[in-house]
């Protein structure tokens, strides 16, 4: 399946968060977003699950214009958020936050299998979720968004705050739902987190993309790197 | 999230064995008061179940609990016998909720209290100006349910029948938040947009949650025109709702077995002070300052932090 965007503009409040942004992310791939702060990546991301409404341009998920949907039938159409603020839900516990959304899915994902890829979450299932660490919390906002069986996952910066081992500990993570043929739109400031996972990257710059490539382009991209990212 | 900790397992089973007790062996006075603080504990327990757990401060739960009330009369009075009529007025509170709920859902906070109040207004107006329904004159000649072996006119029998319910409400309220049901219920509250982005209708489920505390409140009604056999537009009169408000915040919201603590309290608190003051809204306006002081959690939350100590 396939994510197409097309000429996206969206507003956030009165200020414009995008101007015209294009990109595609396919199937079992990887696709970073990378920009500075307020560029428009987040942005980008809450317009997709239908956040921010009064969108021109178009977005094409699996051959379906879904720009104008609302944001539960987006949902329930494959494609879920992991959140930059993660937003466990925080008065239920590990097990019920993950239940709660495995009944929406089609049942790929069982708590039990988000216990093997995360393996810290399962000594902690009947915990409230308020009270797990920052990285805990960051494994159970992934392991909610996956319990929906979702075959788009967008990921908005989800090492910030993590500890090394926590991060490692991602990065085998989001491989092997990429090996399952996890479709991943990842926003990161961790440059070097994301370029060892992605596949295709693009720079983001006011609301636009501006610089589009596979992970060896980017290495060699020393301008636009300088220029976009100050890296 | 809800858990039935052991102290609060405790506090219930505590609260609704000593007002069982103090019915057979109190007065009269003491059987009335048990009925009078079943029918309550009810009423907090449905408002409880929405305002602690959705976040849906309601002002319209009296009135709610007035349509249930009236449907019954209503229905027993047209010759249905008890049981079915039962069924008459709850189903038209769970009706009328489910109606107030899927309207005004989408407000939160000041504006959801704001229109739930409106609508409060709305039906006591109604029922106080339709003559079909007695008008400020209200409706006598209600019958009590039959129950098997013995008269539910005997004041032992029927504080015993209300205690029963009460027990039958809050397990239906436990099982409610356990339920996936409650658990969607719950993170609507704690997080809408999060919720919605998990592929479900927060809108809705908080109307769903509405509708099923108004069940409740339609059962706190039907036993309210039970026990008094006369049903008035007093019981929905919007101080009613803030008088269950205030008594789900004397015993702890957010807890459900603080609507038991928080009705026994505070009608046994009235009848006591009323005993030799006409004051006795100052003695709970004092408790309720109290109360929140310390913490606002309420009786039972006072109760379960002293464990904690």
């Amino acid at each position: 399946m396939t994510l197409e965007i097309h000429d996206l503009t969206a507003f956030h409040g009165k200020v414009q968060a995008l101007h015209g942004l294009s990109l595609r992310v396919e199937s079992a791939q990887i696709h970073a977003l990378l920009g500075r702060n307020g560029a428009g990546k987040s942005a980008l991301l809450s317009r997709i699950i239908g956040c921010l409404p009064d969108a021109q341009g178009r977005i094409i998920w699996d051959g379906q214009d879904i720009t104008h949907w609302p944001t539960p039938r987006i949902a329930r159409a494959g494609i879920a958020l992991v959140p930059e603020a993660r937003e466990v839900f925080a008065s239920l516990t590990v097990h019920e936050n993950l239940a709660l959304a495995g009944r929406i899915g089609r049942g790929d994902w069982t708590v039990s299998r988000v216990g093997a890829l995360f393996p810290n979450l399962l000594t902690r299932l009947e915990a409230p979720a308020g009270m797990l660490s920052g990285g805990e919390q960051q494994m159970l906002a992934i392991g909610r968004a996956l319990m929906t069986s979702p075959r788009l996952l967008l990921l908005d910066e989800p090492t910030e705050g993590l500890a090394a081992p926590m991060v490692t500990a991602l990065q085998s993570a989001l491989a092997s739902l990429k090996a399952d043929g996890l479709a991943i739109l990842l926003v990161e400031q961790n440059v070097r987190f994301a370029a060892a996972l992605a596949d295709r990257i693009t720079l983001v710059s006011r609301g636009a993309a501006i610089w589009a490539g596979g992970p060896k382009e980017f290495a060699h991209a020393d301008e636009a790197r300088q220029r976009y990212l100050g890296a | 999230m809800f858990r039935l900790t052991t102290i609060r397992a405790a506090t219930a089973a505590l609260v609704l064995i000593a007002l069982a007790a103090w019915s057979v062996h109190g007065d009269y006075l003491a059987r009335e008061i048990t009925a009078e603080i079943a029918i309550l504990a009810i009423l907090v327990l449905a408002l409880d179940l929405v305002a602690g757990f959705g976040g849906m401060v309601s002002l319209a739960h009296g009135a709610i609990m007035g349509v249930g009330a009236y449907g019954y009369a209503l229905a027993n009075l047209a010759g249905l016998p008890p049981w079915p009529a039962a069924l008459v007025g709850i189903v038209a509170s769970t009706a009328t909720g489910g109606v107030i709920g899927a309207i005004s859902a989408r407000l939160t906070g000041v504006f959801f209290l704001m229109v739930t109040l409106a609508f409060g207004q709305m039906i006591w107006a109604l029922t106080f100006r339709a003559d079909a329904l007695g008008g400020d004159n209200g409706l006598g000649g209600i019958a009590r349910p039959a129950l098997p072996f013995v008269d539910s006119n005997d004041p032992l029998v029927f504080a015993l029948y209300a205690l029963l319910m009460l027990l039958a409400c809050l397990l239906l309220c436990v099982a409610v938040l356990r339920s996936p049901f409650g658990h969607r219920f719950q993170a609507v509250h704690d997080n809408p947009a999060r919720a919605a982005a998990l592929g479900f209708a927060p809108e809705r489920i908080r109307a769903q949650g509405f509708a099923i505390s108004s069940m409740l409140a339609g059962v706190a009604g039907v036993l309210a025109a039970q026990h008094m056999q006369f049903v008035s537009p007093e019981l929905m009169v919007w101080t009613a709702s803030g008088e269950v408000l205030v008594v789900l915040i004397l015993g702890g919201i957010g807890s459900v077995t603080g609507a038991m603590v928080g009705a026994a309290g505070y009608l046994l608190l009235k009848h006591w002070a009323a005993g030799w003051t006409d004051h006795w809204h100052l003695a709970v306006g004092l408790l309720l300052i109290a109360v929140v002081l310390a913490g606002g959690r309420g009786l039972s939350g006072l109760l379960e932090r002293r464990r904690d100590a």
